[in-house]
């Protein structure tokens, strides 16, 4: 008996069938796509003001705010700015006015609550302070400052909500796809029809298992692949970071497969599917970082998002993919799959049922 | 022998004397019970098939003919007794019993969104068999359905394509259970057609069925169950014959066709495939 064989042909049939069931490519692809998109689309806008500056006499300020491409100069009168500021057209507007002995004094009017109008007073202190010692001819001023960014976490949000869709795809493939497909082999007597080839039982098992990975390790590369080129994710070791990454989502796929054969064998009908998965999947979603961070959510929630496998997955996927992961987040990650598994597949066995 | 099966030996047609001639024991069943819990669904039940027949298994619902079948297609365990197919014993080694049948189950489905030939490759990965899907497509007349999906078929399409299924690693004994209900009297036909070709390529066929016209008609000999035990065990004639001698007459005159023939006469006998 070629085992593998046997093994090949099942993977071959699981597959062919997976893909035509319309809702594992919405959701292996389609969604994780489009959320990628809007994502991405988000995070590629970079930080711009839009600020008035009322008609003045020339003067230095002018001159140097004009050549700061984070800021756009919008020019009129005080009462057209003001209706613009109004309208929410403007973040900012400026009242420049010249006073005796070369002196300027500087009117800034930003509206409460709006954080661009924020961002741009501090902006302006410095480009203002900036020019000051400029002016005065002061070149080494008492303090000094040198700013260095560390990348310790992923900064961009393409770094931080690709890996999180990647956790979505593992969700429910491995969750919503391996409970429909285990009830609807044994409600429609598939296995047994299956039971009565020479084929031991452990080949259905590793083969759906097989198929899974296979697909998911596609969904994968393709949204790693969008995200890289189109919206510029980080691959810090290029190949061998999106192979280290694929490998941490085939280890947590089995564990999810898991909790999808334990939803299979709780539910008695097809139709007690939907809820029971989506018990395990939806709060999963929110709770784990998958689309926020979840330093955000209440403190008393937090050890309940540290306890669920996905999170830790996020972040390990997170770190390789920005060359943060240390050896001790890699243990927590395997080593809460590993909890994980065993309880889950203990449960599984138990309640296991062929027929 | 008794006077009936002499009476029956003369009388039948040279091939059925021929294999009534070289019987070799196929299927040997003997002391088979099976209980769950407390109930005994099959209490003592012992017989063999020959070589080369159509045996059928017949009995109201619940007698035990689902479970005996599903005990000899090694699904279900046997609680004693004993079984051996083509000279293996289902103790010794169920997955080589497993090699040499062909199973057809009751309402059993085929993986989920796959075409027939989808089904076929599969099946043949899992006999290692290298059989040729369209061949053996071609031999229940569903080669124009090849890539469409299993769940798309008709019922006696359906029926013949599971039929078909149980052949794709030449087996010796095809255990079919109940392989036409449900069916329209002329897709009925086909799957008799079907089932004698199969026994006339060499392989034995195992049925059961609720329908008695089918087992008169297509039977070499019927075991009836009732209760978890075989009752009667004989070529159908035989068993009507015996019953004949025993004094028994049909209250109404039997006429020479049937409300069947009727619809058929008009219907013609062609398969319908629209359905």
């Amino acid at each position: 008996m070629n085992y593998f064989k046997m093994l090949i042909a099942y993977v071959r049939a699981s597959l062919r069938a997976i893909t035509r069931n319309p809702s594992s490519l919405v959701f292996g692809f389609v969604f994780p796509l489009i959320f990628l998109v809007i994502f991405g689309l988000i995070g590629g806008r970079s930080f711009k003001v839009t600020v008035g500056i009322i008609d003045a006499p020339q003067n230095p300020l002018n001159e140097v705010l004009s050549h700061v491409s984070s800021v756009e100069i919008v020019r009129g009168d005080e009462s057209a700015l003001h209706d613009k500021m109004i309208a929410g057209d403007l973040d900012a507007f400026l009242k420049i006015e010249s006073a005796p002995e070369k002196r300027w004094n500087v009117s800034l009017y930003t509206t409460a609550g709006s954080s661009d109008g924020r961002a741009f007073s501090s902006m302006l202190q410095g480009i203002t302070s900036d020019l000051n010692m400029k002016l005065l001819s002061i070149e080494t001023p008492p303090v000094q400052i040198t700013h260095e960014v560390l990348q310790v976490r992923p900064s961009r949000p393409i770094d931080f909500i690709l890996p999180g869709q990647l956790g979505f795809i593992l969700l429910s493939a491995g969750i919503f796809g391996s409970a429909y497909t285990w009830i609807s082999l044994r409600e429609r007597r598939v296995l047994k029809r299956l039971f009565v080839t020479p084929a031991p039982r452990s080949i259905f098992l590793i083969g759906e298992a097989v198929s899974r990975m296979i697909l998911a390790a596609i969904q994968i590369s393709v949204v790693i692949a969008v995200g890289h080129f189109v919206f510029d994710f980080t691959l810090i070791h290029g190949v061998w970071t999106y192979l280290s990454m694929v490998g941490v989502c085939v280890v947590a796929l089995i564990v999810f497969l898991g909790f999808g054969m334990m939803v299979s064998n709780i539910a008695k009908t097809e139709q007690a599917v939907p809820p029971l998965a989506n018990l395990m999947v939806m709060p999963q979603l929110m709770l784990s970082g998958a689309f926020f961070p979840i330093t955000i959510l209440p403190v008393w929630l937090q050890p309940i998002c540290r306890a669920l496998p996905l999170t830790h997955v996020n972040d390990a996927l997170r770190g390789i993919a920005t060359g943060n992961a240390t050896w001790e987040l890699m243990a927590l990650c395997f080593g809460i799959l590993i909890v994980w598994g065993i309880a889950v597949f203990g449960v599984t066995i138990k309640i296991f049922r062929w027929e | 022998m008794c006077v009936a099966g002499i009476y029956a030996y003369i009388y039948a047609s040279h091939d059925e004397r021929e294999r009534t001639l070289n019987r070799k024991t196929i299927v040997e069943v003997k002391n088979l019970c099976k209980s769950y819990d407390k109930l005994e669904a099959v209490k003592s039940i012992s017989f063999d098939v020959y070589e080369g027949e159509i045996f059928g298994l017949l009995g109201p619902n619940g007698a035990g003919k689902t479970t005996t079948l599903e005990i000899l297609e090694t699904l279900r365990p046997k609680s004693s007794g004993s079984v051996w197919i083509d000279g293996i014993s289902l103790d010794e080694n169920p997955n080589a019993i497993k090699r040499r049948i062909g199973v057809q189950l009751q309402e059993s489905g085929y993986y989920p969104n796959l075409t027939l030939v989808e089904v076929c490759r599969l099946l043949a990965g899992l006999y290692q068999s290298d059989a040729d899907p369209l061949a053996l497509l071609k031999r229940v007349d569903l080669v124009d359905k090849a890539h469409v999906r299993v769940d798309k078929l008709s019922g006696g399409q359906k029926q013949r394509f599971s039929i078909a299924t149980t052949l794709i690693h030449k087996p010796r004994v095809v255990f079919l259970d109940e392989p036409t209900v449900g069916l329209d009297p002329q897709a009925r036909r086909n799957a008799w057609e079907l089932i004698r070709t199969i026994r006339a390529e060499g392989a034995t066929v195992v049925m059961t069925t609720h329908y008695l016209d089918e087992a008169e008609l297509l039977c070499d000999r019927v075991g009836i169950i009732d209760e978890g035990k075989i009752i009667a065990l004989d070529a159908p004639h035989t068993l009507i014959d015996h019953l004949l001698a025993g004094g028994f007459r049909r209250e109404k005159p039997v006429r020479e066709a049937t409300l069947e023939d009727v619809f058929l006469h008009f219907t013609g006998k062609e398969l319908r495939e629209d359905a």
